[in-house]
């Protein structure tokens, strides 16, 4: 995976001459517009792209939340000199962002964040924390939430900015999880200056964006494929290997059978629905409520997956080091934890089934 | 475009939701069970006035030739409203099953008046408690003239008092080793007798009793491989459309809980705006969603003859079969004391819904048969 940053690593060559090769024609980002560097195509030809690609087997050539999220969310609502001067940047992949949403004290009340951006006349001082920020660590820049106006109701203060991390006070610690992994982090800022350009949207506004921008973060998680984060054996290639299949070539334990089919049905269900919406909003009928429920089913799935996987594998599955344990097997075992953060990053399910209830079902509010 | 529908389907589908509503909602089938009743004839004429009775027939017999998914759409709609008619049973099933026969003989002569509507053919394959297609211990005696002589019992026969003919499966001798054949049985053929059955759904289905059936040569549909062949692809086709009828089931049920949540006040609120309710009504949602796209692609994959219409076909009924018992299950609970009352009409869903369940097949069926399918 080819990831962006002012000090840019590649993982091969062969990976930076596929980088370089689509970056020129702006197809790292297929549908940005030729202006800021972008591809210019449009729907329907991103899907063609995209199909070939898949054909072909192609890695995408550049994986970020800049190409995800800011970068739509900028195009929507970003002002001239916004775009003309991040998006370019983002499609050459020459600076990485994190997202700077949650705080210790605002998780699914997202609303009631406390970093403060005191209004300074040609720039903003800021105050305040960032939690499980991912990659912060590596970050080039961050677009993050804060505070503009404490007096107003909690929708009503807030602001969309965008911070150089290398800006004086800012400062980041990597938190360590459960899967030993370490990309979430939590930044602290202390009396860092950012210029006032650097808002979008208007001061107090950032509400809007932030909604505009959490759809596409619920897109991108909701796609995001197993082998992504998990490894590539199939449940499967799991069973027959680690459990064995009877003599008509049945899986050996029936529960296990059973469990492994109703996943396959529940994926085969979730791929349909994403191809389903995908076509509808070819054909002009987009039903605004898919979008909602595809977080909620795909990272449950997700995880469903990986607690079968970890059935089939027994103790193999479990394994902590690699001395003992194959590469897939550590896969297994590191996904089982780490995916666990699917159903809350970016909006718990909890959150997702309340959006659902609320615009999908129209049920009033308590 | 498999999962959205063409201009033309959602001209059908528009028609058929305006015309059950109006002309067939839930309280004309409480009307026809509080009758005693299992069979609305002028209904039926109705609706084949309309061409429903002609959608899956080609045009080479008088039929609109349509296809499937057309039929599908009317299914879902009828099962919003609870209609008690031959849709699947001749217009899908029986039809399917002398499109896919080998007889083009047949074809000719019965096809024209199924597309009028003024002929019933139901399918006969159930010899058991649960379906099993490929299962029969009924015997077909091949006899010197040809043609053949049955034996054997068939059970629970969706419109079987009212068809004019069954299609009926056997096999060659009664043995397990014999060949299959798909025959054509007149409703009235000597030594045939009928037993009435009435199931939870207020529907009535027919126990058939085979004692020495002469079947000429001429009402044979298909024999040996070719038979098994189109045995299977009719229960796909039916399996797919007992499916839609469960999703249209489910739907309705669903939106009568979603408005019930929003009108029952307890603690001074609507319930519905308890977060406990509406996250399991969210979830409901979702999987109402997924259900809709599995069954538009199953509806694709009969229309078309897929290569995996088998697993298409599975995967509707078994999730089909999860889902409306969910939201039945659901709508009682959540409707409380008067859903449980024969009042409401949420009662006569989850009756419908639990023989549906059973038919063409349960969950644990299509669910082995998914996962033989799909290699494990």
């Amino acid at each position: 995976m080819v990831v962006p940053g002012r000090d840019q690593r590649f993982p091969s060559e062969d990976a930076k001459i596929w980088f370089e090769r689509m970056r020129d024609k702006g197809w790292t980002c297929p549908e940005f517009p030729t202006e800021y560097g972008g591809g210019g195509l449009d729907t329907a030809q991103a899907k063609a792209l995209r199909e070939e690609m898949l054909k072909l087997r192609c890695r995408a050539p550049l994986t970020d939340i800049g190409i995800a999220m800011l970068g739509p969310a900028l195009l929507e609502f970003g002002d001239e000199a916004q775009k003309a001067e991040h998006i370019p940047k983002i499609v050459r992949g020459e600076i990485r962002w994190c997202q700077g949403y949650s705080e210790p004290g605002a998780g699914s009340d997202l609303a009631s964040l406390q970093c403060r951006a005191e209004d300074k006349g040609d720039h903003y001082l800021v105050n305040g924390t960032k939690i499980w920020t991912s990659f912060a660590t590596e970050a080039d820049w961050m677009f993050c939430l804060v505070r503009t106006d404490p007096e107003v109701p909690k929708h009503d203060g807030i602001s969309f900015l965008l911070i150089d991390m290398e800006t004086p006070g800012v400062t980041v610690t990597p938190i360590q999880l459960i899967s030993g992994d370490s990309e979430f982090c939590q930044v602290f800022f202390e009396d860092v200056e950012v210029p006032a350009e650097n808002l979008v949207h208007g001061a107090n506004k950032g509400w809007t964006v932030a909604k505009g921008l959490l759809k596409h973060e619920r897109k991108m998680i909701a796609e995001l494929s197993q082998d992504f984060i998990g490894g590539t054996l199939t449940l499967r290639q799991a069973a027959a290997d680690y459990l064995g299949d009877n003599a008509e070539g049945k899986l050996k334990e029936p529960g296990l059978r059973a469990a492994i089919t109703r996943h396959e049905m529940n994926m085969r269900a979730i791929g349909l629905t994403a191809h389903r919406s995908h076509l509808e909003g070819l054909a002009g009928q987009s039903d605004a409520r898919i979008p909602m429920i595809m977080k909620y089913v795909s990272t449950t799935e997700f995880q469903a997956k990986d607690e079968l996987m970890a059935e089939l594998l027994g103790y193999r599955g479990l394994g902590w080091d690699d001395v003992y344990f194959d590469e897939e097997e550590l896969k297994s075992s590191r996904s089982l934890l780490f995916n666990k953060s699917l159903t809350i990053a970016g909006g718990t399910n909890e959150v997702q089934l309340n959006i659902i209830a609320k615009r999908a079902l129209n049920l009033p509010s308590h | 475009m498999a999962l959205v529908l063409t201009e033309d389907q959602q001209i059908l589908k528009e028609a058929a939701k305006g015309f059950i509503a109006d002309t067939a909602p839930a309280s004309e089938f409480r009307k026809l069970r509080d009758a005693g009743e299992g069979h609305n004839a002028e209904l039926w004429q109705q609706m084949a006035e309309l061409g429903w009775s002609a959608v899956a027939v080609p045009e080479a017999y008088d039929g609109l030739e349509f296809g499937i998914t057309g039929l599908g759409l009317i299914a879902i709609e009828a099962g919003r409203h609870l209609v008690a008619s031959p849709l699947l049973t001749t217009a899908a099933i029986g039809v399917s099953a002398l499109v896919l026969g080998d007889s083009e003989e047949i074809r000719q002569r019965i096809l024209p008046t199924v597309a009028t509507g003024q002929t019933l053919v139901a399918l006969a394959i159930d010899e058991n408690n649960h379906h099993d297609p490929l299962y029969t211990s009924m015997s077909a005696k091949p006899v010197e003239s040809g043609g053949y002589v049955l034996d054997g019992n068939k059970v629970f026969v969706a419109e079987g008092n009212y068809a004019d003919y069954y299609v009926v499966v056997a096999r060659e001798n009664g043995d397990s080793s014999g060949d299959f054949v798909l025959l054509l049985v007149d409703a009235n053929a000597a030594g045939l007798r009928k037993t009435t059955v009435k199931l939870m759904d207020s529907r009535d289905y027919a126990n058939l009793e085979f004692s020495g059936v002469v079947v000429p040569e001429a009402d044979v549909l298909a024999k040996g491989e070719a038979a098994e062949a189109v045995v299977q692809n009719i229960a796909d086709v039916a399996t797919v459309m007992a499916a839609c009828e469960l999703y249209g089931c489910a739907q309705q049920t669903f939106e009568h809980t979603i408005q019930y949540l929003t009108e029952r006040e307890q603690f001074g609120q609507v319930i519905g705006s308890f977060q406990a309710l509406q996250h399991r009504a969210a979830h409901a949602f979702a999987q109402l969603q997924l259900l809709k796209s599995v069954i538009l692609d199953a509806l694709d994959a009969a229309e078309n003859s897929r290569a995996d219409l088998a697993i298409a076909a599975s995967h509707s009924k078994a999730l089909a079969n999860d889902t409306a018992q969910l939201i039945t299950n659901e709508a009682i609970q959540m409707h409380g004391g008067i859903g449980l009352t024969d009042e409401l009409d949420i009662g006569l869903y989850f009756k419908r819904v639990r023989v549906l369940r059973n038919t063409f097949g349960n969950t644990s069926y299509h669910r082995r048969r998914f996962a033989r399918l799909s290699g494990y």
